[in-house]
């Protein structure tokens, strides 16, 4: 008779399956786990609907005061030119840095050597990892009239004088684009990496050229990744701050500069929270329809 | 013994007298001691800005005061007036602080709101030598404390003879090589009166201002937001003029030749000054004399003297002896008293939203 089934050997072989089924982690109902998630996102939306609150207050008197006059006075031409100037530039900028991305997005996904990737990978995160001043003060360093661009454009003898992009719309677009790469990368590259090479190679077995695979089979493959970096970029862009301030020079206004103004030297709150809450909404509404527009494209190109 | 005893009598009389005498001002020197002397194991707790003008309001007021009379000062520090005017908003009733030294348009705010209690001027010696100006402001409410002064900032390399008129920020020569002040600075609001003045306007009349600034468009370089940025252009030779401007600004890198950088006061038009105030809560911890004593102590000369040359503002004090090493950077009591322009917060405060706009407008590139 073996150990195992002498009746002593029995309770014990019970205890040792009972503990096998039993969790490593004491039993945490789901929704416990749901709440880190939960209590940091409740303290976005709690801000969120503060500041909401504070779009209908009047200044001096927020919270026990009900108006619309915030809103109102965001159809003055100075609001609406500023909103415009805000998504315009969020929109090239969008544009430039996903055209940018795509080579590097396609190299990382491609590319053989971990090395390479993991090389161009830490290029593409260091804007993430330097702080936002910092950038700031490189181009102003690149940029400035006495910048590194400058010097050579007058050492090749290409200019006489500085040539102004810092203080501009130009500087500011170069500053977006740099800033919000990585938000244009990444999740491209996760998409291309998504997209099986078989598909280019029975493109190439059909005969098309690399352009054709990438223009008609590996991109609009990618799409939903390319749409989402899209998104993030121009979310992220439509609400600068640091960059228009430190690259624009004050001359360059988007609306999140015109929102501190109300907040520093007006003091009004209301005034601010209600530029806020329309910027919000605005980028909101283009991201959803770029979102539909998106999805329709692809469909378009997937036909049932 | 006859003529003794009158001689005696007189002797006792005279010590009499002089002993009431020494006695009569004896509740005076009392007072001035409670002004200095008497706050041992008290606390004060200061509100102040969080960059180097209230690190030199530790350093100048809180710490000298603290070794005069034994309090205690607890500093807590914000991020500019509208970061003080939320800390004291959000504190509300809540008794936290004793003294907040801030700007013009911060004191108002919260004398509006009805945050602030009005401080007694009597017991305040050190304000006779205060120019009546530079008292109060903030309906009652603010000591005046310090002179923001702005001038004309110029590089000392390109511009050999300090500008003596605004006229110089039109002139052709500086174009492209420009900086004026931000839009949504009291400086810009300024300049525009002083566009306006040049161009035959007036504070109330400023059309004309406005367009006398549209000249310099196409002229500026930048609206200087970022001071490290305009000392910056200085010292890299791409800035010949700007203003209006503070050298509080870039205290440091003004002290510096190789930033090229001089300021002046010199312009016949006179120069702007924004009134710095000290203000009272109405909900405060500390007792009434401490706090009176406290800004009684920020007014005294030397303080004040050494306050205007740590962060290059002028002093409110018109017996403040400035240190020779920063004279040349902050308005002597005398070019103050001449031709200091005091900005008028509330009548500028009605205005300014909507000037603002203009400015921005006007110089977007």
């Amino acid at each position: 008779m073996s150990a195992l089934s002498s009746p002593t050997a029995q309770p014990a072989a019970s205890s040792t399956s009972e503990a096998r089924d039993q969790p490593a982690l004491p039993r945490v109902p789901p929704w416990l786990l749901l709440a880190p998630i939960v209590a940091v996102l409740s303290v976005l939306v709690a801000a969120t609907l503060v500041v909401l609150r504070m779009s209908f207050g009047v200044s001096g008197n927020e919270w026990h005061t009900f108006t619309l006059q915030n809103y109102a006075d965001l159809a003055d031409a100075y609001f609406l030119k500023s909103l415009w100037l805000t998504v315009r530039l969020a929109f090239e900028s969008m544009v430039f840095a996903m055209l940018l991305a795509i080579p590097v997005a396609l190299a990382m996904a491609r590319t053989e050597s971990r090395l390479a990737r993991r090389l161009i990978l830490a290029c593409v995160l260091l804007p993430l990892l330097v702080n936002l001043l910092l950038q700031g003060y490189g181009w102003l360093v690149i940029l400035g009239p006495a910048g590194l661009l400058n010097h050579a454009l007058k050492a090749a003898g290409l200019a006489g004088r500085p040539v102004m992009w810092l203080y501009r719309e130009q500087g500011v677009l170069l500053g977006l684009i740099q800033t919000a790469f990585p938000l244009a990368v990444l999740p491209m590259s996760s998409a291309l990496r998504a997209v099986s090479r078989s598909f280019d190679e029975a493109s190439a077995t059909l005969g098309a050229s690399r352009w054709q695979t990438l223009r008609y089979v590996t991109l609009p493959l990618a799409m939903p990744g390319i749409v989402s970096g899209a998104l993030l970029v121009f979310a992220y862009n439509a609400s600068a701050f640091a960059v228009p301030l430190l690259l624009g020079g004050r001359r360059v206004p988007m609306l999140a500069v015109l929102v501190h103004d109300q907040v520093a030297p007006l003091l009004n709150w209301p005034a601010a929270s209600a530029s806020g809450v329309a910027l919000m909404a605005t980028t909101l509404s283009v991201m959803a329809i770029s979102q539909r527009l998106a999805r329709r494209l692809q469909h378009t190109v997937e036909p049932r | 013994m006859q003529s003794f005893k009158p001689g005696r009598r007189q002797a006792i009389k005279v010590i009499g007298a002089t002993l009431g005498a020494c006695a009569v001002p004896m509740p005076f020197v009392q007072t001035a001691r409670a002004q200095n002397h008497n706050f041992a194991g008290k606390t004060l707790r200061l509100l102040t800005w969080s960059d180097d003008t209230g690190a030199a309001a530790l350093r100048n007021i809180a710490e000298t005061f603290s070794k005069q009379t034994g309090a205690k000062v607890i500093a807590d520090r914000a991020d500019g007036t509208s970061g003080m005017v939320a800390k004291v908003k959000a504190a509300g009733d809540r008794p936290t602080y004793d003294v907040i030294t801030l700007a013009g348009v911060g004191a108002s705010g919260l004398a509006d709101a009805g945050l602030l209690a009005k401080p007694d001027l009597d017991r305040l010696p050190n304000l006779k030598d205060v120019p009546a100006a530079y008292r109060t402001g903030a309906n009652g409410f603010g000591v005046g404390y310090l002179l923001w002064s702005d001038g004309l900032v110029y590089n000392t390399s390109t511009v050999k003879t300090p500008p003596a008129s605004y006229e110089a920020l039109w002139d052709p020569k500086y174009s492209g090589r420009l900086f004026l002040p931000p839009p949504e600075w009291a400086e810009a609001v300024d300049l525009t009166i002083i566009a306006a003045k040049l161009a035959g306007g007036s504070q109330q009349n400023i059309e004309p201002g406005f367009h006398k600034l549209a000249e310099l468009k196409d002229r500026v370089m930048t609206l200087g937001e970022n001071p490290n940025q305009i000392a910056d252009l200085f010292r890299t030779g791409s800035l010949d003029i700007g203003g209006i401007y503070s050298a509080a600004f870039f205290p440091d890198q003004i002290r510096k030749p190789e930033y090229n950088m001089g300021i002046t006061y010199g312009m016949k038009e006179g120069f702007a000054t924004q009134l710095m105030f000290t203000v009272i809560p109405k909900a405060h911890p500390g007792d009434l004399d401490l706090i009176h004593a406290f800004i009684n102590h920020s007014l005294d000369a030397g303080v004040q003297g050494r306050m205007a040359a740590d962060v290059l503002n002028g002093p409110v004090n018109g017996r403040a002896v400035i240190p020779a090493e920063s004279r040349a950077f902050v308005p002597s009591p005398k070019q103050i008293a001449e031709k200091a322009v005091l900005h008028d917060d509330k009548a500028l405060a009605a205005v300014q939203a909507a000037w603002i706009k203009r400015y921005t407008g006007l110089f977007a590139a």
